[in-house]
C-alpha cells in the first residue's frame, strides 16, 4: 500500500531541508512520529541530544472539501521541530541562540512556506492558511536544560479527484 | 411526508460536443464547475381592467440563463471552447440539469447560448475560477425544458 500523502509530503520536506542545510553527523534531519515517551532531564538531554536535530512530523488535520463537481481540495499540515542542546559550560549565549533562530527561519520556515514551492506534485503552501513558527524558542527548556527547542507548522494544499488521486 | 432531497452538487452542466448537431447531441459533462445557478423567471404584462380591483398579470417572456463558477484550465477542451465563446460571437449548445442525465426526474433547460460573462477573481488567496454566464441566443433551434425520463433527456420546446 502506498504511503499516505502527508507522509510523502514529510519525506519531500526532509529532502528540501537537507539540501538547504547539508547537515554533518551527528546533526541530521528526518521524518518522525512522536511515538516515544522521552523524559528530558539535564542528564538525559546530554545523552539524547547530539548535534542539531530536525524532525518533520505529519501533522493534523488532513481535510477535504469539494472544489468542483469533479475535484476535491485537500489540505495537509507538516510540523517541524528543531532541537539542539548547548553542550558547553554556562548558559547559552545570545549569539548561539540567534544562530539557531535564524536557522529555523531561513533553512526550515522560509524554504517550506515559499508560495512558489511545489513540495511534491502540485502540493503547495496553502494560501488560505498561515504558516507559522509556533514556538520561536521554548524559554523553559532553554533556561532549565540549555536546550534550544523551536517548532513550526506549514499547511499545504492540492487538488485531487474524488478518489483522492492527485495529478 | 415527502422523502429525499436533491443536493446542489448533484446538478450537472453539459456541453454538446457533437458540434453543429442539435438533433443528435453528445452531452459531455463539465465537472469543473463549482457553484451552478439556473435562472428561470417570467416577465409579466399588466392585464388590469375595471372588472376587478385585483392586479392581474400575464406571463410573457421567460428569462433563462445558466451561470456558474468554472475552474480555469485551458488544457481542457470543453473549458477552452467556453472561453473561446466568451471572446467571440460563437454559440454553444448547453444543458443544465438538477441531476445526472440518466437520473429519472431530473429537470433543467437546454438552449444554444452565447457566453456573456467570465469574471475572474485574481485575489492572492484564491484558486482561479471563471464566473461564467450563458444566455440564450436566437437560432433556428428550439429553446427547451428538459426532463429525464427512462434514463434519457426528453426535450419540450418553450
Amino acid at each position: 500500500m502506498a504511503n499516505a500523502r502527508v507522509i510523502d509530503a514529510a519525506d519531500a520536506a526532509v529532502a528540501l531541508i537537507a539540501a538547504a542545510w547539508n547537515p554533518v553527523a551527528p546533526s541530521g534531519v528526518r521524518r518522525a512520529y512522536p511515538n516515544q515517551r522521552i523524559d528530558l532531564t539535564a542528564e538525559s538531554a546530554a545523552e539524547l541530544l547530539q548535534g542539531r536535530q530536525v524532525y518533520v512530523f505529519p501533522g493534523s488535520p488532513v481535510t477535504s472539501r469539494p472544489m468542483t463537481r469533479g475535484d476535491l481540495w485537500r489540505t495537509y499540515v507538516l510540523r517541524v521541530l528543531v532541537v539542539e542542546r548547548f553542550a558547553d559550560a554556562g548558559d547559552p549565549p545570545a549569539d548561539w541562540i540567534d544562530e539557531r533562530t535564524a536557522f529555523v527561519e531561513q533553512v526550515v520556515f522560509d524554504v517550506l512556506s515559499n508560495p512558489d514551492l511545489k513540495l511534491v506534485g502540485q502540493l503547495t503552501p496553502d494560501p488560505e492558511q498561515d504558516a507559522s513558527i509556533d514556538e520561536v524558542v521554548a524559554a523553559d527548556l532553554l533556561r532549565d536544560l540549555k536546550v534550544f527547542w523551536s517548532y513550526a507548522s506549514v499547511p499545504y494544499v492540492e487538488p485531487t479527484d474524488h478518489s483522492g488521486s492527485h495529478p | 411526508m415527502s422523502t429525499g432531497v436533491r443536493l446542489g452538487r448533484d446538478a450537472v452542466f453539459y456541453l454538446n460536443t457533437n458540434s453543429g448537431n442539435f438533433n443528435t447531441p453528445t452531452w459531455t459533462a463539465v465537472p469543473q464547475f463549482s457553484d451552478l445557478n439556473v435562472e428561470a423567471a417570467w416577465d409579466a404584462a399588466d392585464a388590469n381592467t375595471r372588472e376587478s380591483r385585483m392586479k392581474l398579470q400575464a406571463k410573457t417572456l421567460l428569462g433563462a440563463a445558466v451561470s456558474g463558477k468554472l475552474k480555469f484550465d485551458l488544457t481542457d477542451a470543453n473549458i477552452a471552447t467556453i472561453m473561446a465563446a466568451l471572446l467571440s460571437d460563437n454559440v454553444v449548445d448547453v444543458m443544465c440539469l438538477n441531476g445526472p442525465s440518466n437520473t429519472n426526474g431530473a429537470i433543467g433547460y437546454r438552449f444554444e447560448a452565447q457566453v456573456h460573462q467570465a469574471n475572474e477573481d485574481q485575489s492572492l488567496g484564491v484558486a482561479i475560477y471563471e464566473d461564467i454566464k450563458f444566455v440564450p441566443y436566437p437560432t433556428a433551434n428550439a429553446k427547451q425544458s428538459v426532463k429525464v425520463t427512462a434514463a434519457s433527456p426528453v426535450y419540450t420546446a418553450i
